[in-house]
């Protein structure tokens, strides 16, 4: 998988480098001191770099664990994210990490304690009886987990933190490990799901939806906690009716009383990284039809988001009770399209 | 279009002859050669040659770009003589800077760690390739091309056991000859990549015409090319305008191409 990889010396000794490292037996190791001297630096091409990614293993330093966006949230009032990894095994061209990053190579920073210290603290520090904390912003949180043995060892800390709450975002099937221990009323196992017909084209290297759909049931067999991210809606040909087909699917696998929130997201993206996105791929039909620029956001035009956003909330609404139910904010959608 | 840095004649005689070659410019500051798929330019030795030169060529042939090759002989510890290795990562010992190239492309050969020295040495302090042009290169071709299009290839001339006094001009040219198909199979990779670079880069059908015919501020000019690149992503083969339009202005063609590439018809997926 990973024909090159790079070691930032300090953690070259790290017990979790080493059996990175021992998983990779073929793969050349270069040394280097930073991360950063690889991973976004000038003169690299995102697009030309994802066809053979290598991977980086660096410690993380400085912030660990920082406060979501206003607005982001599943209920709670205070919501942390951190990232554990930069950038991720799969190719979704909506993905905004191609334009966040000039290198398309995957760090895994390894000092997973530093994390959980930083996660510690903030629970200390927190007002509200709950906070979440969110991973996946900035990668899979279980694409790579063969690799990482991330959610392995995140879980057995937030067993023992259940005033806070871990969500594990993810578009990946890899869910043997979570099936092989007890489902955490505290961890939520969040699906990103799009219509098949899009998917198909869009989601490079991922799982078809229609396994990601039975892994979500299979998990919600078991007990654990689910969440549905319909992020981002993406305006398409039959776009109601593949995304009122998605719904039902996904209803008629999962148990309800499973489902911890749903979400819906926009596509939308900061200017100036919607112009390195489509830089990279003038050649993509998704960055050019029904965008438009607002306040440096670039989104759907502002009834084509409005059109998205109801017909969806209004769908899923015949499935799930309005309390689970969380649209993310938006700069384009109009009022009234508010529940 | 492959451009190759060599800095010694004899590094650059089995690539010249190989790919028929021939003098490009005879009054150009560097040597330099050129053919139907590749262009090689011939430094001198040391970082500073190597850097006018690869800025000298890419000045050369701005209007062709291509991916970069730095080709030559290299001190090594450990390795054996005529050991070819790939350049995962180069070091300029004299301000400790590291360049990497972006290894994107199957390995041709084993890779390995380049130092690049001022003064030629002979104590190989480190298990590392030794040269006095590797990350000059590096500096200087990431200057024009993605780090995923400039590369290095080395072939082991020199080591503990035989030194560098030792080294001949014949023995120079068997070992590059022998790279000669690591030279080709990088060729080839590096094309398919450079393709895509090259699409990202391209300007998009009928801007020229547009040009032609219009007054484009540049803020103008940037608009045409987005909205002339979006137009051909979801209507490759139709021309965004008709035959007859009677736009007046600049500003009229990109509001009524704006207007078309909007039309429901072009709804992609």
């Amino acid at each position: 998988m990973f024909r090159t990889i790079y070691i930032e010396e300090a953690v070259a000794s790290h017990p979790r480098t080493q059996a990175t490292l021992a998983r990779f037996g073929q793969a050349q190791h270069i040394p280097c001191v930073h991360y950063g001297e690889v991973f976004n630096r000038a003169a690299q091409n995102f697009r030309l770099q994802k066809r053979q990614p290598s991977l980086i293993l660096a410690e993380k330093r400085g912030q660990r664990v920082l406060p979501t966006p206003a607005g982001y949230g599943i209920g709670s009032l205070e919501n942390f994210y951190f990232s554990h990894m930069l950038n991720c095994l799969y190719d979704c061209r909506y993905c905004f990490l191609q334009g966040m990053y000039r290198s398309a190579h995957m760090v895994i920073f390894i000092n997973y304690e530093d994390f959980y210290e930083a996660i510690d603290s903030q629970i200390q520090q927190a007002v509200s009886e709950r906070p979440y904390f969110f991973s996946g912003y900035d990668c899979d949180s279980l694409a790579l987990e063969g690799i990482t043995d991330f959610t392995k060892s995140f879980i057995d800390f937030f067993s023992q933190r259940t005033n806070a709450t871990l969500e594990l975002r993810t578009k990946s099937v890899r869910i043997h490990s979570l099936l092989a221990r007890t489902p955490l009323d505290n961890c939520v196992v969040a699906f990103s799901l799009t219509p098949s017909a899009i998917a198909d084209g869009l989601e490079v290297n991922t799982p078809p939806v229609t396994k990601r759909i039975e892994a979500l049931g299979m998990l919600a067999d078991r007990g654990w906690p689910i969440g549905l991210r319909f992020d981002p809606l993406l305006y398409h040909r039959n776009w109601r009716k593949n995304y009122r087909n998605l719904f039902k699917a996904v209803f008629a696998r999962l148990r309800i009383e499973s489902l911890h929130s749903v979400s819906l997201g926009q596509f939308r993206l900061p200017q100036a990284m919607y112009k390195r996105m489509h830089k990279l791929y003038p050649d993509e039909p998704l960055f050019a039809w029904g965008l438009a620029e607002s306040e440096g956001q670039v989104s759907y035009r502002s009834e084509l988001a409005g059109q998205l956003h109801s017909f969806c909330r209004d769908e899923l609404l015949q499935y799930i009770d309005p309390s689970i139910f969380f649209p993310c904010p938006s700069t384009t959608l109009e009022s009234d399209t508010a529940p | 279009m492959l451009y190759i840095h060599t800095a010694l004649p004899a590094e650059a005689r089995p690539i010249l002859d190989h790919y028929a070659l021939r003098m490009h410019d005879a009054s150009a500051p560097f040597s330099l050669y050129t053919g139907n798929q590749v262009r090689l330019v011939v430094s001198g030795v040391g970082k500073t040659a190597t850097a006018a030169a690869v800025a000298y060529t890419y000045a050369r042939f701005a209007d062709q770009p291509g991916p970069w090759l730095n080709v030559g002989i290299a001190g090594h510890k450990t390795a054996p003589l005529g050991k070819s290795l790939w350049v995962q990562k180069a070091v300029d010992t004299a301000t400790n800077t590291p360049f990497f190239p972006s290894l994107t492309i199957p390995p041709p050969c084993d890779g390995s760690v380049l130092q690049t020295v001022d003064q030629p040495r002979a104590d190989y302090p480190s298990d590392t390739l030794f040269d006095m042009e590797g990350s000059a290169f590096f500096q200087t071709a990431q200057r024009v091309v993605p780090a995923e299009l400039s590369h290095s290839v080395k072939i082991v001339s020199d080591n503990k056991e035989a030194p560098w006094e030792t080294l001949d001009r014949q023995r120079v040219e068997r070992w590059i000859s022998d790279l000669l198909p690591i030279i080709e199979h990088m060729r080839t990779e590096l094309e398919s990549l450079t393709a895509v670079w090259l699409l990202q880069r391209a300007d998009p059908p009928y801007f020229e015409r547009a040009l032609s015919q219009y007054r484009f501020s540049q803020t103008q000019q940037n608009r045409l090319r987005r909205l002339l690149q979006q137009w051909h992503s979801v209507a490759p083969d139709t021309p965004p305008w008709s035959p007859d339009h009677s736009e007046q202005s600049a500003a009229q063609v990109l509001d009524t191409l704006e207007a078309r590439l909007g039309e429901p018809s072009h709804l992609p997926y």
